[in-house]
């Protein structure tokens, strides 16, 4: 029955709804295609995207490439980007906006031996903890941590990062930052049950994928947003409600093929974009605020400007009825 | 169709009808009520688990009530709230609440960590989890809502702990109302998982959870693991209790299992409490009782089918009786009786076929005992024929051998003794002579006449006029010294013997000749024509009449109506005309006028072919 009247509709409304060309839209990732993006594969592979006739194209991130830079300059449409890539490209007169976050806590975590002793930021004194020279997440975290907490950053020996953890392997780094979805994985693979420090138990509230894109695109086609933000989100439910099938839609586009390691991953990030407290993509201010003001302090802002700029609730509100929760 | 199965499919069909209908009625009042029992237990546990999981957290509610309470603890409470960690005073009051009051009352279940946060910036200053200590919690809802009153943060998925949590919090206050701290308990959510899946009977399949506005499962269900906040579910029962709705529902749960579910939206907790149990489990003292429902009317049906024979048997068997009972007696078999012990209208049926059969066989019994006389009498009417018959041959033929001796002895002695012999002597051995050689003419018309009543009929086709021709060439001779007209008219051919018919035709003709020999001028005329199915003949002639008085006797052996001095013969000659003629079926009489002559008339069947 239902099947016979939609071909009757189909027959019947053919002629007077001609199909539009659909919207060719370009997505930036914000690196090389893995389980991270999974929302984003399950939305293509559902059909959420052409059901809102959006042609999409996912462009992939990676060592050497400006996420940002590639939405502002309008290489692409839409980007996964680092809030305080938003903030900092806003601070330099670039108009980015956040639409939703998709990953609303952050995947960064300080990791320590479980034998060492160290359960806590103000146990890192004396002890040796590995950054990059470059200010990015795990620095500003791990800076704006330990000045929430009142400690000196002088008392605590800071060595180069490194990817492999080798020097953390063999004790020669007794911290180290690390993502819950990435590194924390692969120490854990080793056999290792490191202490974590995670920065939001210590004030420290970041989001870490963000969904961008420019103000021009906002103001000219705000259908086209909402109807892109509307499959993505739904393709992000999809992915943590059936997380296992996410896992095999996301090998179809990932160099590592690596299906247990793309599980892992998938299972550590599930809590950190379904939090159980707002819908997938929900933005609180008083987070943007603090984030803002962590890049202020740390002076990565060429200057300050209105953070409530920087994010918009608008298609969140129109897409869930105006309700978080 | 014969009656029998006739007569049984009408009571199966007039007893399964009903059966049919009662037993669908009993089934489906059966159904019902197990359905709507099914129905009433599981919602009846969704309010118990309810009720249950109001007091469990009324419980810790209390509990950690009763904790911040708690005179102590309001003293520590306000030194760490005042002094800051490298205090001494500081550490004794932590280390006097953790020992004191916050682990002493994690003997007692419910709680897996206890914590103090201070009013300034959530901060965790003692915690039955060391772990925990030093963190803040300003952005939390345990915290910020704690801080007033007592809150309960529903189920979260706590990235810190990295498992589910409930977190229920209160104020601790001063004498003067000042916030001092808010103390923490996390819930053992195992427990929880626990008391909402505790069975409340013996079900195998019955399942209670809880599910949160995420559509993500609270409670672990009973057949599945480690689906707390990380297994969604969408489910038609799930999706309507999630929608603020309280019922029930038939749809395919978490595991594609058809159950029948009971929903109930908990306000409260923001949470939906689904129990469900499978379909299959719930039918199954339904599918009992259809079978007990059919096996009840399949034993009726076959009890139904047997008697519906037995009677039927009962009711055709003498109808069929009195049927073959006609047949029978049709076939000719007089002796069959139905006979019948029944009182009823057949059995009277029955009754009045019996006599009738014996009525019957009584008249045909009489008939052919009739027949059966008719039938000797004949038998002996014709043995006695035969023998006489054969007496009247053998009696022909024996006296012909003594009449030869007394012919051949006379006629020695007329020429042996010729000498001898005067006039007187010879004229009488003529007259010997002349006797004998009469009867033995008498004998041989006595042969030819008692071999015609033996001898069989051979049939061909008789040319009549041609017959009539021939006879009349050999009997000029006789008619030749006088003027004898022999006219012979059209004459019907016939099928006959023969040589019989011949001796007819010659009878007739040459005692015609012989009674015109008084007249001058005699005229003997044979003619015939023909009747619708026969033949009739007749020889006429103008001689001597007779008379009509004596007619009878023309025809029998050895009647003379003149002497034989007067007209020689035998008078047999008629005799032989009348057997032959019946013997062929026909008839044969005669007329005769004074003056006129005479008419012999034979009539012949034209339909004879065959004697037998």
């Amino acid at each position: 029955m239902r099947l016979l009247l939609s071909g009757l509709l189909l027959l019947g409304c053919q002629p007077s709804h001609p199909k539009k060309v659909p919207d060719e839209v370009k997505l930036q990732l914000k690196w090389v295609h893995q389980a991270q993006f999974a929302g984003f594969y399950m939305a293509q592979e559902k059909g959420y995207y052409a059901k809102e006739n959006i042609k999409i194209t996912f462009l992939e991130g990676g060592q050497g490439i400006n996420n940002a830079l590639n939405v502002t300059s309008g290489k692409a449409d839409f980007g996964v980007l680092s809030p305080e890539d938003i903030l900092m490209k806003r601070s330099q007169g670039e108009s980015l906006t956040s639409l939703a976050a998709i990953y609303r806590r952050s995947a960064v975590v300080f990791a320590a031996m479980a034998d060492s002793g160290i359960v806590r930021p103000s146990d890192f004194k004396g002890k040796t903890v590995a950054l990059r020279y470059e200010q990015k997440d795990f620095e500003l975290q791990f800076y704006a941590m330990m000045k929430r907490l009142g400690l000196a950053v002088s008392k605590v020996k800071i060595v180069p990062y490194d990817p492999a953890y080798t020097g953390f392997y063999n004790s020669k780094v007794e911290v180290t930052p690390c993502y819950s979805t990435g590194g924390l994985i692969k120490m854990r693979q080793q056999g290792l049950k490191p202490n974590l420090i995670w920065p939001s138990d210590y004030g420290i509230h970041f989001y870490s994928d963000t969904l961008a894109t420019m103000d021009k695109l906002i103001s000219e086609k705000p259908d086209l947003v909402t109807r892109f933000l509307r499959a993505s989100l739904r393709g992000w439910r999809d992915a943590i409600e059936e997380y296992r099938q996410a896992v095999a839609v996301t090998l179809k586009y990932s160099q590592i093929k690596d299906a247990q390691l793309q599980n892992a991953m998938m299972e550590a990030m599930l809590p950190l974009v379904h939090t159980g407290e707002d819908q997938i993509g929900w933005m609180k201010p008083e987070v943007w605020q603090g984030m803002y003001h962590i890049l202020l302090e740390q002076k990565l802002l060429a200057k300050s400007f209105d953070v409530s700029q920087a994010y918009t609730l608008r298609f969140l509100k129109e897409i869930y009825g105006g309700k978080g929760k | 169709m014969k009656l029998a199965p006739k007569l049984t499919i009408l009571f199966l069909l007039l007893s399964i009808v009903p059966i049919a209908i009662v037993g669908y009625l009993a089934y489906d009042n059966g159904r019902r009520t197990i359905v709507q029992e099914t129905i009433d237990h599981l919602v009846s546990i969704n309010i118990f688990k309810n009720n249950e999981l109001i007091r469990w957290i009324e419980n810790n509610k209390s509990d950690i009530e009763e904790l911040a309470q708690r005179f102590l603890v309001r003293q520590y409470a306000s030194v760490l709230a005042k002094h800051e960690a490298p205090d001494p005073a500081y550490h004794r009051a932590k280390g006097n609440i953790i020992e004191e009051h916050l682990k002493p009352r994690l003997k007692y279940g419910g709680f897996f960590e206890l914590f103090l946060m201070c009013p300034r910036h959530g901060l965790i200053s003692a915690s039955t989890d060391e772990k925990q200590e030093g963190k803040y919690r300003d952005t939390y809802p345990y915290f910020i809502e704690g801080k007033s009153r007592t809150h309960i943060q529903g189920i979260y998925y706590s990235p810190s702990l990295e498992k589910p949590a409930m977190t229920i919090s209160t104020p601790i206050k001063d004498k003067q109302g000042n916030l001092m701290g808010v103390v923490g308990g996390r819930l053992d959510l195992g427990e929880l998982s626990k008391i909402i899946g505790l069975q409340t009977g013996t079900s195998p399949t019955e399942d209670t959870y809880l599910v949160n506005t995420f559509n993500f499962f609270v409670t672990e269900p009973r057949f599945a693991q480690d689906y707390a906040l990380k297994k969604a579910v969408r489910t038609e029962g799930v999706d309507a209790g999630l929608s603020g709705k309280d019922g029930v529902g038939f749809y395919k749960n978490y595991r594609g299992e058809p159950v029948i579910g009971a929903y109930k939206w908990l306000p409260e907790f923001k949470i939906c409490i689904i129990t469900e149990v499978d379909q299959a489990e719930a039918f199954a003292s339904v599918v009992h009782l259809a079978w007990v429902i059919a096996g009840i009317a399949s034993a009726i049906s076959i009890a139904v089918v047997f008697l519906g024979l037995f009677f039927a048997r009962t009711i055709t068997r003498p109808v069929r009786q009195l049927a073959e009972g006609a047949e029978e007696i049709g076939g000719g078999n007089l002796e069959h009786r139905v006979g019948t012990a029944s009182k009823d209208k057949i059995g009277g049926l029955s009754r009045a076929f019996d006599r009738m059969s014996e009525n019957l066989k009584a008249i045909m019994v009489s008939r052919d005992e009739l027949e059966q006389r008719v039938r000797d009498r004949t038998a002996q009417l014709e043995a006695a024929n035969k023998e006489l018959e054969a007496f009247s041959y053998s009696v022909s033929h024996d006296l012909r051998a003594p009449l030869r001796a007394i012919d051949g002895f006379s006629r020695v002695i007329m020429e042996d003794y010729t000498g001898k012999l005067d006039a007187e002597g010879k004229r009488y051995l003529n007259i010997i002579r002349s006797n004998t050689q009469k009867m033995a003419q008498l004998i041989d018309d006595l042969l030819l006449f008692s071999r015609l009543g033996r001898q069989e009929i051979r049939i061909s086709d008789i040319d009549m006029v041609k017959m009539a021709k021939t006879v009349s060439k050999e009997l000029k001779p006789a008619a030749h010294e006088r003027k004898t007209g022999f006219n012979i008219n059209e004459l019907p051919p016939f099928h006959g013997d023969q040589a019989m018919i011949r001796q007819v035709l010659i009878n007739l003709p040459s005692n015609a000749v012989k009674f015109t020999r008084p007249k001058e001028n005699a005229t003997i005329e044979v003619g015939g024509c023909t009747d619708e199915n026969e033949n009739i003949y007749y020889v006429n002639d103008n001689g001597v009449e007779f008379d009509m008085q004596y007619v009878n006797k023309l025809f029998g052996v050895f009647q003379r109506l003149h002497s034989s001095e007067e007209f020689e013969g035998t008078g047999v000659g008629l005799a032989i005309v009348q057997r032959i003629i019946h013997r062929h079926g026909g008839k044969v009489w005669a007329e005769g006028k004074v003056g006129e002559g005479a008419t012999f008339y034979f009539v012949l069947p034209r339909g004879m072919r065959d004697e037998g």
